[in-house]
């Protein structure tokens, strides 16, 4: 580790960032409190003008050491962790953690708990998606979008609220099921939402969509060719915005996904634009899914039987699920004992962000905050 | 998807997984000195770094490094266990490992030669005990772990 006189001489991250500056070069901090750095992520940028010679995310300022705490609670204890570590698509980290001390265990969830599980953590992405797409548009300084988008979700964390018994940060996955059950007067509400939403989402195109300032601020914005893709880890919409048709409902299926039917949206464009029409495809499969699961759903138990503290044996998994910004994968090491070995919490928005100083290189600085947007990052999941 | 590329190297044990209950479907313990040949075999075959972790065993430092694929999915783990909490980077190969071993470098001390910039990246840089750091007495070997790997047997065995 670093000496306190080391860290005073280098002044740390600035500092030795600073070692490699141009003359004529400007060194711009952005964030950690910026409004486009969503959440608490600082990037320092080296800028020639208005272009982007260098950057560098640092990271850490909402770190939690989710790992440690795994190691020192039982299973169903660190339920409540995965709640808080992507706050916008919280179940499906409930569903990685879960669905990995599943099958560790060799305790499959009842039938009505997957389909529950689809249709929540569907709702979920629906939710998260929103506000990625609200957001976005306020960075590119369009305000109205925001105000649309966090009315539709509203109404959507209504349902979820009863549904889960949260409006955020959900724990409502429990090993072999769910916490909660679905009834009629629930899956009417969920029915009116999907029509609902589709509406809307016709609304969405032809006012945004379509609309040339917004291309202007997108189209041939943040090239990712698929090599980079790959060398970088980037997986989700990120990913299949450079055109892999890669998603882990399909590629490594779980649960009832391979019974119900939806595409994978891609796009060819490798640009933002690209990312951005990938995400409006998923919001309207995400809706397929969920219209389609409330009515396959069978009767039956939500809950397996399963002892107060399962006994989960010795050994290694690795569970991976699809959340809104890509492959969440959970790997856990049990000794047999009440706690995890060992815990590594894989995040999408990692890999995804870790990208961003070769992407970043001699673009625009305003083409930056796009970017940043169309890379969909929760922080407190990079960090955790 | 089979990893049997992997076999060209001098794996110490290597099996095939059931992906059903391991969600791998490939594991291979390597001397520390091949992780680097085994990430460009992996980089040749199409494959993608998902993640590089740490975990402290008995015999040492186990260091994880799973890989996937785009087109052919199936998730291959492979390992090395360093005595000196030592490695030899892969960050040259696969770029996203470099944020990876850095978090590895936060949580466990362990150092990555050849790496270019091995800086704190989610701890602050005065932080004296890596956290996750385990006693003597609280280590399992890698046996428990990883019973597959109690008898020797080659990729083809497997």
């Amino acid at each position: 580790m670093f000496t306190r006189e080391q860290i005073a001489e280098r002044g740390f991250y600035t500092q030795h960032f600073e070692q490699g500056k141009q003359d004529n070069t400007l060194i711009l901090n952005m964030g950690p409190q910026h409004p486009s750095t969503h959440g608490v992520l600082r990037v320092m940028l080296e800028i020639d003008g208005e272009y982007i010679l260098r950057a560098e995310p640092v990271l850490g300022y909402i770190h939690r050491m989710h790992e440690k705490m795994a190691e020192g609670k039982t299973y169903a204890q660190f339920i409540t962790n995965m709640g808080r570590v992507d706050y916008l698509h919280a179940l499906a980290w409930n569903w990685a953690f879960v669905g990995a001390v599943e099958k560790l265990g060799d305790t499959p969830p009842t039938p009505r708990a997957e389909y529950l599980r689809v249709i929540t953590c569907e709702l979920n992405r629906i939710s998260s998606h929103l506000l990625w797409w609200g957001a976005y548009l306020l960075d590119l300084g369009a305000f109205t979008p925001i105000l649309y988008a966090f009315g539709d979700r509203e109404e959507l964390l209504d349902i979820l609220q009863d549904l889960t018994g949260s409006r955020l940060t959900y724990a409502s996955f429990t090993f072999g099921g769910v916490v909660a059950d679905m009834n009629d007067a629930l899956r009417e509400r969920i029915t009116r939402f999907i029509a609902r939403m589709r509406d809307r989402l016709h609304m969405y195109k032809s006012l945004v969509t379509d609309n040339f300032i917004l291309l202007g601020r997108v189209e041939d914005i943040g090239h990712i060719p698929m090599d980079m893709a790959v060398r970088y880890g980037a997986t989700g919409p990120v990913l299949r915005g450079s055109g892999v048709a890669y998603d882990v409902r399909r590629a490594e299926p779980y649960s009832v996904y391979p019974q119900l039917d939806f595409i994978v949206p891609t796009s060819d464009r490798t640009d933002a634009l690209g990312r951005y029409l990938v995400r409006m495809q998923e919001l309207e499969q995400s809706l397929n899914i969920i219209e389609q699961a409330v009515v396959q759903i069978p009767e039956g138990e939500i809950q397996a039987k399963m002892p107060k503290k399962p006994k989960i044996p010795a050994g290694e998994v690795y569970f991976a699920v699809e959340g809104a910004r890509g492959k969440i994968g959970c790997y856990l090491q049990s000794d047999g004992g009440g706690s995890p070995y060992r815990i590594k919490l894989r995040a999408p928005s990692f890999s995804n962000l870790s990208l961003f100083a070769e992407l970043s290189q001699g673009t625009l600085l305003a083409d930056a905050v796009s970017i940043l947007g169309s890379l969909d990052l929760v922080i407190p999941e990079i960090d955790r | 998807m089979s990893a049997h590329f992997l076999q060209d190297l001098p794996c110490l044990f290597a099996a095939a997984q059931d992906p059903l209950r391991t969600g791998l479907t490939f594991s291979v313990l390597l001397p520390p000195d091949q992780v680097c040949q085994s990430a460009r075999l992996c980089r040749d075959k199409g494959y993608h770094l998902e993640d590089v972790t740490v975990s402290e065993v008995q015999e040492g430092t186990l260091v994880l490094y799973h890989y996937d694929h785009f087109d052919r999915p199936g998730r291959i783990c492979c390992m090395a266990v360093s005595l000196d909490n030592t490695i030899d980077s892969i960050a040259g190969i696969f770029s996203g490992a470099d944020w990876h071993e850095r978090e590895c470098f936060d949580f466990f001390g362990t150092v990555f030669n050849g790496h270019g910039n091995l800086l704190p990246l989610l701890l602050p840089p005065d932080v004296q005990t890596p956290p996750l750091k385990k006693p003597e007495q609280g280590k399992i070997s890698l046996t428990t772990l990883f019973p597959w790997a109690q008898a020797p047997a080659t990729p083809e065995e497997a």
